[in-house]
C-alpha cells in the first residue's frame, strides 16, 4: 500500500525558516533563478537550489532522459524517454510539492535568452556544448547587464577534487570548474565530478542571492 | 609590438587579426570568449578584428561537458 502524505506549504517553509534561518530564507524566498541546461550540471543545481526553496526556477532543456544519462544527471531508468523538463519537474515536486517551477521546453539560442530570462536573478549555464558556453557569458554580459551569473567549464574525469574553483570573471559574474578537462573518448562526465562542480555552481547562486559572493 | 594576454606580456605582429592569433593559440574560435580593453567581442567580429597596440586581451576558452 502506497503512504501518501501530503506536506502543506507553510509546513516545509516554517522548517526550512528553521533550518537557514528566517534572514536568509527571505533571501531565498524571493530569488529568481535561471537554469540554462539540465543534464549532469543543471539537473543537480536545480535540486539543490529546489530543496533550499529557491523562489521561482526557470529551467530549461530540449532532450529526452536517455540511459547513458544515468551515471551522472538526476534522472531515474523508469524517466527513460520522457522529457528532461517534465522528468525534473516530477523529481522537484517530490522533494516540495510546493516549489514555483516554469519549465521550458525548447532548444535555447543567443536570440532566445534574454526573452527567456527576462527578470531573473541569476542565470546558471550547464550547458554540454563548448560552443554555447561562451555564447551564454557574451549574451549575459552584453544584453542582460547586471544579472548574476554561474557559468561551468572543466569537470570531466575524476581529477583532483581541488582543481574545480569557482573564480570571479566580473561582478556577480563567475565560472566554476577546472577549465581544461574536456569530455572526450578517454575522459568521460562522472557523477562524482560533475557534482562538484554543480554544487560549486549551487552554492554561488546561493550566495549572490544572499549578497555576499562580493564579501 | 606589444599586448597582454590574459596577464601575461606578448609581443605579436603589427595589424594581427584575432582569428589568426587563436590559431596560434590553438584554440576554437567557437568555444573561445573574447573581451578586449574592456568590450566583450562579438563571435562575428573575430575574423575582422585587428589587435589594437597595447591591447589587453583576455581569452576564456571552453571546454565541453556538463
Amino acid at each position: 500500500m502506497q503512504k501518501k502524505v501530503l506536506t502543506e506549504q507553510k509546513d516545509i517553509h516554517g522548517t526550512l525558516v528553521q533550518r537557514h534561518g528566517a534572514k536568509t530564507q527571505a533571501c531565498i524566498d524571493k530569488g529568481v533563478v535561471g537554469v540554462m541546461g539540465l543534464g549532469g550540471l543543471g539537473s543537480a543545481v536545480a535540486v539543490a537550489l529546489t530543496r533550499i526553496g529557491v523562489g521561482k526556477l526557470l529551467l530549461a532543456d530540449y532532450d529526452v532522459v536517455e540511459l547513458s544519462n544515468l551515471n551522472r544527471q538526476y534522472y531515474f531508468a523508469d524517466q527513460i524517454g520522457l522529457l528532461k523538463t517534465v522528468a525534473l519537474q516530477e523529481t522537484l515536486l517530490r522533494i516540495n510539492p510546493h516549489a514555483h517551477l516554469e519549465m521550458i521546453n525548447e532548444r535555447l539560442t543567443e536570440e532566445s535568452m534574454p526573452k527567456l530570462f527576462q527578470g531573473v536573478d541569476v542565470l546558471v549555464e550547464c550547458f554540454d556544448d563548448p560552443v554555447m558556453k561562451p555564447a551564454a557569458l557574451r549574451v549575459a554580459l552584453t544584453q542582460m547587464q547586471g544579472v548574476g551569473y554561474v557559468g561551468a567549464s572543466g569537470m570531466a574525469g575524476y581529477g583532483d577534487n581541488g582543481k574545480i574553483v569557482t573564480r570571479k570573471l566580473y561582478p556577480h559574474v563567475y565560472l566554476a570548474g577546472d577549465e581544461e578537462s574536456e569530455v572526450g573518448p578517454e575522459q568521460g562526465l562522472m557523477a562524482p565530478r560533475v557534482g562538484i562542480c554543480a554544487h560549486h555552481q549551487a552554492n554561488q547562486v546561493l550566495r549572490i542571492l544572499l549578497g555576499v559572493d562580493e564579501e | 609590438m606589444e599586448i597582454v594576454c590574459n596577464g601575461k606580456k606578448k609581443v605579436i605582429e603589427p595589424d594581427t587579426r584575432l582569428i589568426h592569433f587563436m590559431a596560434e593559440l590553438g584554440v576554437k574560435p567557437d568555444t573561445v570568449f573574447v573581451e578586449c580593453n574592456g568590450t566583450v567581442l562579438q563571435k562575428e567580429d573575430y575574423d575582422t578584428f585587428v589587435i589594437p597596440e597595447g591591447a589587453v586581451l583576455e581569452l576564456i576558452r571552453f571546454v565541453g561537458g556538463g
